[in-house]
């Protein structure tokens, strides 16, 4: 057999071997980088605190490279930084541009059990709203800007500088390659 | 037409089909490097270790299918060679871990050859994770083709040289593929045993860009018997490969990735079979190891 046949029969055959094999549009998860603030406890004799912080979306991953198409919430945890204030307890909310705030979690204990952060997956401390991760979930995939404010109460006054609460939600895109 | 211009024909054209391959192929690099910059270095280990396992099987294929070298004498022949190695269900899924404290720890995704990426749901909350990235290529065989030249024999040895390169062609990277190694007649010096055996060491390397480094290296013995234009080979061969991939995340927060894996095909044993007419030859073989592999080729000279 000549050896261009053979070259021939090589190249057509190829084709139809394993090349023409790869997967269209896969889905890629994302870990976005955490939404994560920190809420201080202003110094002095109050026993409640409060405040916020602003996150949109597209600022925590390569948003120019993706299309999401879905969410989801994989951890949140609540920590608290600097001196023992007693028993500590708060609401966290989230709402999204125009929205009203929708409750995310409740938390309460003492001021020490927070000094490891504990996280919603396995905490006793912590109870969640689901529709406050929903909420959470859609201003994600939608791109809103997400709102994360805080009320809470602590009981040891006065308050000595550097007391905080830390919030920090984990959360997964999925979704395709533009 | 002499046999030097035909065996140089042949490997002009042979040069070409390998070419058309390896820019398919470098092609396919450059949507891995796309998915795999979604890992982090620990996280892609699972993903990619079935590549790494098939192809370094694949690089250490089909270097011999006859252990007959003379003791002075003059060979030259140059051979098409395709390797094929079999993606089993074992090499479709692999053991993840989730982010503590997900209740269980780990859970079953997708490599490369999988499906779906799994997902994992925590006991106690119902919150889900999941995998990385799809499985991306869906293939029951890996294949790879390689042009080979052997020439010999002096004092009963051969040389064995594998080489191809294709250049940086827009967005796919440079791919190139070499690979020497030598074999030496033992029958020269046990004349009296009554098939023809020989031993080889042989080193071969595949580059996509920056992107991935296979290397793979073999030490084996092996035996052949002509039953006049039929030939029985066979061998047994340690081997190792190694995968070394680098390459940046789109995550900044993850580190650059600079890791080796190891090949899982750790020892084969190789039984083929080959017709020989004048100086053309046509042969195949299967090669049976921790994985299941096998070549073919077509040859010109002798």
């Amino acid at each position: 057999m000549k050896p261009r046949m053979l070259a021939f029969l090589v190249v057509a055959v190829l084709p139809l071997m394993a090349f023409d094999c790869i997967t269209d549009s896969f889905t890629i998860a994302l870990n976005l980088k955490p939404f994560t603030g920190t809420f201080r406890i202003n110094q002095g004799s109050n026993t409640t605190y409060g405040g916020s912080f602003t996150i949109k979306p597209d600022t925590l991953y390569d948003a120019g490279s993706y299309v999401l198409d879905g969410a989801s919430v994989y951890d949140i945890r609540v920590g608290t930084s600097g001196p023992d204030l007693g028993q500590v307890a708060g609401n966290i909310y989230v709402n999204s541009t125009g929205g009203s705030p929708i409750l995310l979690m409740h938390y309460a204990g003492k001021w020490t059990d927070f000094s490891t952060p504990q996280s919603l997956l396995n905490s006793p401390f912590i109870t969640r709203n689901s529709a406050g991760i929903n909420l959470l979930i859609q201003s994600v995939v939608g791109n809103q800007s997400i709102t994360f404010s805080i009320l809470g109460t602590e009981t040891l006054t006065p308050v000595p500088v550097g007391c905080s609460i830390v919030s920090t939600a984990y959360v997964q895109a999925y979704g395709h390659k533009k | 037409m002499t046999t030097l211009r035909r065996i140089l024909r042949f490997r002009v054209i042979s040069a070409c089909v390998c070419a058309l391959l390896s820019l398919a192929a470098a092609g396919y690099a450059q949507s891995l490097q796309s998915t795999l910059q979604q890992f982090a270095g620990d996280a892609v280990k699972g993903y990619i270790q079935p590549a790494g396992d098939l192809f370094g099987a694949n690089m250490n294929a089909g270097m011999f299918h006859d252990a007959e070298i003379s003791k002075m004498g003059f060979h030259l022949s140059f051979d098409l060679i395709g390797m094929a190695s079999m993606v089993g269900d074992a090499q479709k899924t692999y053991t993840a871990n989730v982010p503590v404290p997900f209740n269980p720890p780990t859970y079953q995704t997708a490599t490369i050859f999988g499906g779906k990426a799994g997902i994992a749901t925590d006991a106690g909350t119902g919150f889900t994770y999941h995998g990385t990235v799809d499985g991306m290529v869906d293939t029951k065989v890996v294949p790879l083709a390689a042009p080979q030249l052997t020439i010999g024999d002096v004092y009963g040895t051969r040389a064995i040289i594998r080489f191809i390169a294709t250049p940086e062609v827009s967005n796919f990277p440079k791919a190139t593929l070499w690979g020497i190694g030598l074999q030496h007649s033992i029958s020269q010096y046990v004349p009296a045993i009554p098939f023809n055996v020989a031993a080889h060491v042989f080193y071969n390397k595949f580059t996509f860009g920056s992107l991935i480094d296979f290397t793979g290296t073999s030490i084996g013995v092996e035996a052949s018997k002509s039953f006049s234009i039929l030939r029985v080979y066979g061998g047994l061969a340690w081997e190792k490969s190694t995968m070394k991939l680098t390459y940046t995340p789109d995550n900044v927060a993850f580190a650059p990735v600079d890791i080796t894996l190891d090949g899982a095909n750790n020892f084969r044993a190789t039984i083929g079979l080959g017709l020989h007419i004048v100086f053309f030859s046509i042969f195949a073989d299967a090669n049976f190891g921790s994985i299941t592999n096998f070549s073919a080729g077509i040859g010109f000279g002798g």
